[in-house]
Order: C-alpha cells, then sequence, then structure tokens
C-alpha cells in the first residue's frame, strides 16, 4: 500500500495515464485518465473499452471542448491540426461495474489538395510503355493501343514514334536510354486532370484513356518542374535486401527529416510528395540504383507510446499510399485513379477496385513540446520498411511537384517530338495547391476533412 | 521501561508515543539517544520501516492539587493531521466539475468537495491510526498506510514518492526501454516530466525536485 507521512503535505494522482496502444486495466467504478497527443499534425484519437460492457465516457479536449458517450464502446475524438490539438486529453470514464479495461489510439490521415480544396488524387500508370517486346512499338504489347502513331496522325506530326523507338524502346536494343518511364508519369499524374475514362477524339482520331496517359507522361518528363525536399547520400541510407537491420537505414536526423517532410508536406501544405517507392517484385527489381516513381497523396500514421512517462517519444507505423503501377490483363494500366466519392458531401476515398501502392514505415520519433519533430533527436531510429511482406528501405528522394514549365525543364528527357501545347488540346490541368498551409486551406476543407477522418470512412479503416 | 523499537508498516512517531505512554513526541525525538537518527532523518514525520529508534522512560509529571476543589487539568498533546493534495485533479475539475470526496483515517472523516484552486483534503489523525483510505466520488480509489514514508534520500523513500505522484512503472503501460529498475525508470520519468538531466539516478537535484514536488 502506498505510504504517507503525517504532519506534512502528501500529493497524491488518482489520475491513470493511457499511454497511446495499450491497454490500461482498471479496478474501479470510475477513473480519471490523460492520454497525450504528441503531434501537431491532427488526426484521430480513438478511446475504446477493450472488455465487454457499455460505459459512460466523457473526453475533455486541450481547445475547450468536451464530447460524451453514453452507454458506448467507444469514442472517437477529432484532433484538429496545429497548436490547439496537440497536447493533453482528459477523460472521464463512469464504468457501472467494479472494472474495466482501455486503451486509447491515435491516427493521423493526411490528405494532398487541389486548390480548389478537393484531395488530390493522382491517376495510375503503367510506366514501361515500350518495354515489352512490340515491333509496331504500340504501347502495351499485343494491345491496340497506339499512342504515337494516333498522335502522329492527330497533329501531323512526323518521328515521334521513331524517336520513341531509338531511344526507349527495349524492344530495339539500340535503345540510347532507359524505357521506363515512371517519372514523367507520376508528375503527370498530379499535373493534369484524369483523362476520360472512355477517351476522346481530337482531329478525327480517337485515343483511349491509357493513349492519353501516356502522351501526358512524355511532355511532363520533358517540362515538369520538381523541387528536391529529400535526398540523403545512398551509402547513408544503405542498401536493400534482405534486410531487417535498422542500422542500415542510417542515422536519426535522416530519419526525421525524412518523416518531416513527409507531415509537413502533405498535412500542412496539401502537396503531393513525388517519391520512389520499391517493388516487392524480387532482387531484379531491388537494385539500388531502379526507381520507381510514385506521387505519394496521403498517408496514415498510427501511434504507440513506448512509455506513458515519456509524452513525446512515440513509435509510429506510417503508411504512405501512393498511385499504383500495375499492367492489367486487359492491357490498361491499373484504371482510374483511387475514386473519391461523395458522402453526404464529404469526401470518402474509396479504392475498393482499384490498385494502389503502399509503403510501411516504423520508426520511433521525438516530438517537442509543440508537436514538431525533433529532427535530431538522438532516440529516432528505424524500426523496419515494408513494402508487402517484404523488407526494403526507406525512399531515397521526395519532391515537390511544382507545376509545368513551358521551356523544357529536361531537354533531354521526355520525347521532344510530342508538343505541350498539344498535349494541352487534350487535357485539362490540375489546379495545384499553391503551398498555402493547412489552416490556410478553403473554408470547410479542414472540418471535412476531421469529418472524414472521425468517421473512419476511409477505406483503410472500414 | 526503556526500549529500542524498530519501526515496522503503520508506525508513526504519534503513536509510538501513545503506545508507550510517553507525552510528547519530542521527548522521544530530542532525547540524546536518537542523535544519530537524527542525523540520519531530518524530521520524525519521515521515519521509514526498519529505522531504530530509542523510546526513554514513560514519563510522569507530578502536580500538587488542594481537595476539596475541582480542578481542570489540561494535559498538552500535539494534535496529528493527515493532509493530502491532489494537484492533477485540477483540469479534472476544470473539465469535469466538482469532485466529491471522503478521506477517512480511523475514527475521524472529513468530507466535502474539491473545488478548482483547493484541491488538499486533511483528516485529523489519532494516534493509534494506522491506515487511510480516500474517496472519490463515492468510490475508493487508494488506500494507504500511515508513517513510512521515509526521507527522500532513502531509494524506499524516493519510490514511495514517485508512486504517490503517479510515475511508478506499470508493466502494462511499459517501463524504460532496456531499464528493469523501477526506481531508475520511475526516476527517468520524473527528471524528464521537470526538464532535469535524465540519468535515473537520485541525486541531489533530483532530491529537491522530488520534494519540491511532493510536498516533503
Amino acid at each position: 500500500m502506498p505510504e504517507l507521512a503525517p504532519n506534512t503535505i502528501n500529493t497524491f494522482s488518482p489520475v491513470v495515464a493511457l499511454a497511446l496502444g495499450r491497454v490500461v486495466h482498471v479496478r474501479a467504478q470510475f477513473g480519471f485518465h490523460t492520454v497525450v497527443v504528441p503531434s501537431r499534425y491532427g488526426g484521430t484519437l480513438r478511446i475504446r473499452f477493450e472488455d465487454p460492457g457499455m460505459r459512460d465516457l466523457q473526453v475533455a479536449t486541450p481547445d475547450g471542448r468536451t464530447l460524451a458517450a453514453r452507454g458506448e464502446s467507444s469514442l472517437a475524438v477529432p484532433v484538429p491540426p496545429g497548436d490547439e490539438g496537440r497536447g493533453t486529453y482528459l477523460v472521464l470514464v463512469d464504468a457501472g461495474g467494479a472494472h474495466y479495461a482501455i486503451r486509447a489510439d491515435y491516427t493521423e490521415i493526411a490528405f494532398a489538395w487541389e486548390a480548389s480544396g478537393r484531395p488530390l488524387v493522382p491517376w495510375n500508370f503503367w510506366y514501361f510503355p515500350f518495354a515489352p517486346k512490340d515491333p509496331e512499338l504500340s504501347a502495351w504489347a499485343g494491345s491496340e493501343l497506339q499512342p504515337l502513331a494516333k498522335y502522329e496522325r492527330a497533329f501531323g506530326v512526323e518521328g515521334a514514334v521513331d524517336w520513341e523507338r531509338t531511344n526507349h524502346s527495349e524492344f530495339a536494343r539500340q535503345r540510347k536510354d532507359w524505357e521506363g518511364h515512371c517519372h514523367g508519369a507520376a508528375m503527370a499524374s498530379v499535373l493534369f486532370e484524369t483523362p476520360p475514362e472512355e477517351g476522346l477524339e481530337y482531329a478525327g482520331v480517337r485515343f483511349s484513356c491509357e493513349e492519353l496517359k501516356l502522351l501526358a507522361t512524355e511532355v511532363c518528363a520533358r517540362h515538369g518542374k520538381l523541387e528536391l525536399v529529400w535526398h540523403p547520400p545512398q551509402d547513408v541510407v544503405g542498401t536493400q535486401l534482405p534486410s531487417d537491420d535498422p542500422v542500415t537505414f542510417g542515422g536519426s536526423a535522416l530519419l526525421g527529416r525524412l518523416i518531416e517532410v513527409v507531415f509537413a508536406g502533405i498535412r500542412d501544405a496539401g502537396q503531393p510528395l513525388l517519391m520512389d517507392l520499391r517493388d516487392e517484385s524480387g532482387p531484379e527489381d531491388g537494385d539500388v540504383t531502379g526507381k520507381w516513381n510514385h506521387v505519394v497523396y496521403r498517408y496514415r500514421a498510427t501511434y504507440s507510446q513506448d512509455d506513458v512517462g515519456d509524452r513525446n517519444l512515440m513509435t509510429c507505423v506510417l503508411e504512405l499510399f501512393a498511385n499504383a503501377d500495375t499492367l492489367e490483363s486487359d492491357r490498361s494500366s491499373s484504371g482510374l485513379p483511387a475514386r473519391v466519392e461523395q458522402v453526404d458531401g464529404k469526401p470518402v476515398f474509396d479504392t475498393r477496385g482499384h490498385r494502389q501502392r503502399t509503403l510501411h514505415l516504423k520508426f520511433r520519433m521525438r516530438f517537442d513540446d509543440h508537436g514538431r519533430i525533433m529532427v535530431g533527436a538522438s532516440d529516432n531510429r528505424w524500426l523496419w520498411v515494408r513494402q508487402g511482406s517484404m523488407n526494403t528501405f526507406p525512399p531515397r528522394y521526395a519532391f515537390f511537384v511544382r507545376g509545368i514549365e513551358s521551356t523544357p525543364t529536361s531537354p533531354d528527357d521526355g520525347n521532344p517530338l510530342v508538343a505541350l501545347a498539344d498535349v494541352d488540346q487534350l487535357f485539362v490541368r490540375r489546379q495545384l495547391n499553391p503551398m498555402r498551409a493547412r489552416m490556410g486551406a478553403p473554408e470547410g476543407a479542414a472540418a471535412d476533412v476531421h469529418e472524414l477522418v472521425a468517421g473512419a470512412r476511409t477505406e483503410g479503416e472500414a | 521501561m526503556a526500549t529500542i523499537h524498530t519501526l515496522v508498516a503503520g508506525d508513526w512517531i504519534d503513536g509510538l508515543a501513545r503506545r508507550y505512554g510517553i507525552g510528547s513526541v519530542a521527548e522521544i525525538w530530542d532525547h540524546a539517544r536518537n542523535a544519530e537518527l537524527r542525523a540520519l532523518r531530518s524530521t520524525p514525520d519521515l521515519l521509514m520501516v526498519g529505522d531504530r529508534i530509542f523510546i526513554p522512560d514513560a514519563s510522569r509529571s507530578r502536580c500538587r492539587l488542594a481537595t476539596g476543589r475541582r480542578h481542570v487539568v489540561q494535559v498538552s498533546r500535539s494534535r496529528a493531521v493527515l493532509r493530502l493534495r491532489l494537484p492533477d485533479l485540477g483540469p479534472m475539475i476544470d473539465a469535469f466539475g466538482p469532485v466529491a470526496y471522503e478521506l477517512r483515517a480511523g475514527d475521524h472523516t472529513s468530507r466535502g468537495t474539491l473545488t478548482r484552486g483547493d484541491e488538499v483534503v486533511e483528516v485529523p489523525l489519532s494516534a493509534s491510526t494506522r491506515h487511510a483510505e480516500l474517496k472519490l466520488r463515492g468510490v475508493v480509489v487508494q488506500r494507504f498506510d500511515i508513517g513510512g514514508l521515509g526521507p527522500v534520500s532513502e531509494p524506499r523513500g524516493a519510490l514511495a514518492r514517485l508512486q504517490n505522484l503517479g510515475l511508478l512503472g506499470d508493466p502494462a503501460q511499459g517501463v524504460g526501454e532496456g531499464v528493469a529498475d523501477p526506481l531508475v525508470c520511475a526516476l527517468q520519468r520524473f527528471q524528464r516530466s521537470r526538464g532535469l538531466p535524465v540519468t535515473g539516478a537520485l541525486d541531489d537535484v533530483t532530491q529537491a525536485a522530488l520534494v519540491a514536488s511532493y510536498g516533503a
């Protein structure tokens, strides 16, 4: 039994702290609890009972809200981004019975945004359009797709097909450069609106959706503008397979910087990030020099607290969601983007039937008292990085996609015979979020997100 | 008869004085044969289980009283009290409203409602009282032993304070990574919470901060 001294002050805390991600068993009919939300990036705090029974639950938030659930098994609390959202949440349980088991979980879900306030969802693509051995050089071997031949016909251009054969066709075996087009396709997937699923007709030539994607890919490889925000030295990042050794993932400062870029870039600034995510298909694709460029357009971060007494040190599983790149049996790429549906006027991601690529990163991270990542903290460290069931290494590149320049940004890249002005006839350019802060998002947009995550309507939590 | 008493759980100085028929705590504490103990413990209210204390012979006071008259004899005896501060309830009161409390120690009970800024409760202590019980909102939240807290410089005394402050490691809540000793883990938590160097050592600075946080 705890000991007290007579005739002097004794201090006693009847409050039991809840560590994120852990169950606490309480032998009492009621309880006061605290739970700390460490970061400033916003999300959902969910308090729930782990044993059967319905209880009354009240939660008071740092920004002065009080939420109540009567006779429920859980309560979801929206956590707004910024200083007002992070901090200590107070919990009062009226259990009714003699004991209860309770846990708290915190999840952040962040989206990239378009200038209009809509969530930005890049379209999917197949990034080796000329890799299959097809003498006709039609993209996606065996199909009827002929994007460059059709382009020549529609716009009266000559040589586009031959240029591609000479420079990027694996079949020709005389190519001058790598046939992969992922970097251009990734940029195109956010810089242009998704082409119509049924395609479109221009100057009497019918383009399919997939053919249009290739044309946008060519001009973005040449005219797209990127801003590098993350690129550590290769020898610090380490090699790929097989590894479950966090040492190979480099120092804590690198980890902190990468996570800061992801959190601040997507959540705070609403920007998509063009990153290289490795493939899980095997050692050949695991070549460290290979890049599989994708646009990461949202993430989900789930926190757990290692020690309830160390409120700012968290273990985090970060899931990066990117557009997919799978060649389907119908020779199309993996379809239109993850669909954004409207439910009660609010956007809901629904990727059922639509492929996407996901990278999982698990790490330990220290935050400061304002909820910011402490980039240089000595106890930051990687735990693992996986795609599917395979260990891999973290992205070595991250770019902000800044737009399209009329003067080529990469004169040696992309098919120079595919003109930007022509492609603009076929596409609608997407209006990107001009790096405005999250709180400066269009009126109602932030509220939509918080209601969205509070309702756990994303596909990942459904 | 004078004796050496070894403290066990629930012993405290007022209770010992009562049990051995000593008129005041000072008669025990200030006795020359307790000089060594006084050097170790700054106050008789912070003795620890295992401490050995000299109990002198029971003192007797004589006074002459005339017959045929009525006399009022007043015996001077210290009034002991158990005082409990509950600062963590402050934010809870702000958020969820005042909290009904009841603090019971032996035959004495103190009850009322805790409001913001008034999170201290106390109850008189009889010398024979060894245990206390705190209820909040009508529910027992904790039972305590009276006495035995010990000085902060002793690991056991520090651990008892850290436990009362809610900083003792609970395996289900995670104890510091690689730290098997609950005291070291709790000290690290305390040091981190107070912005001190996180060493897990019970050094002078940590002791002073712990006394300031706990109140004794």
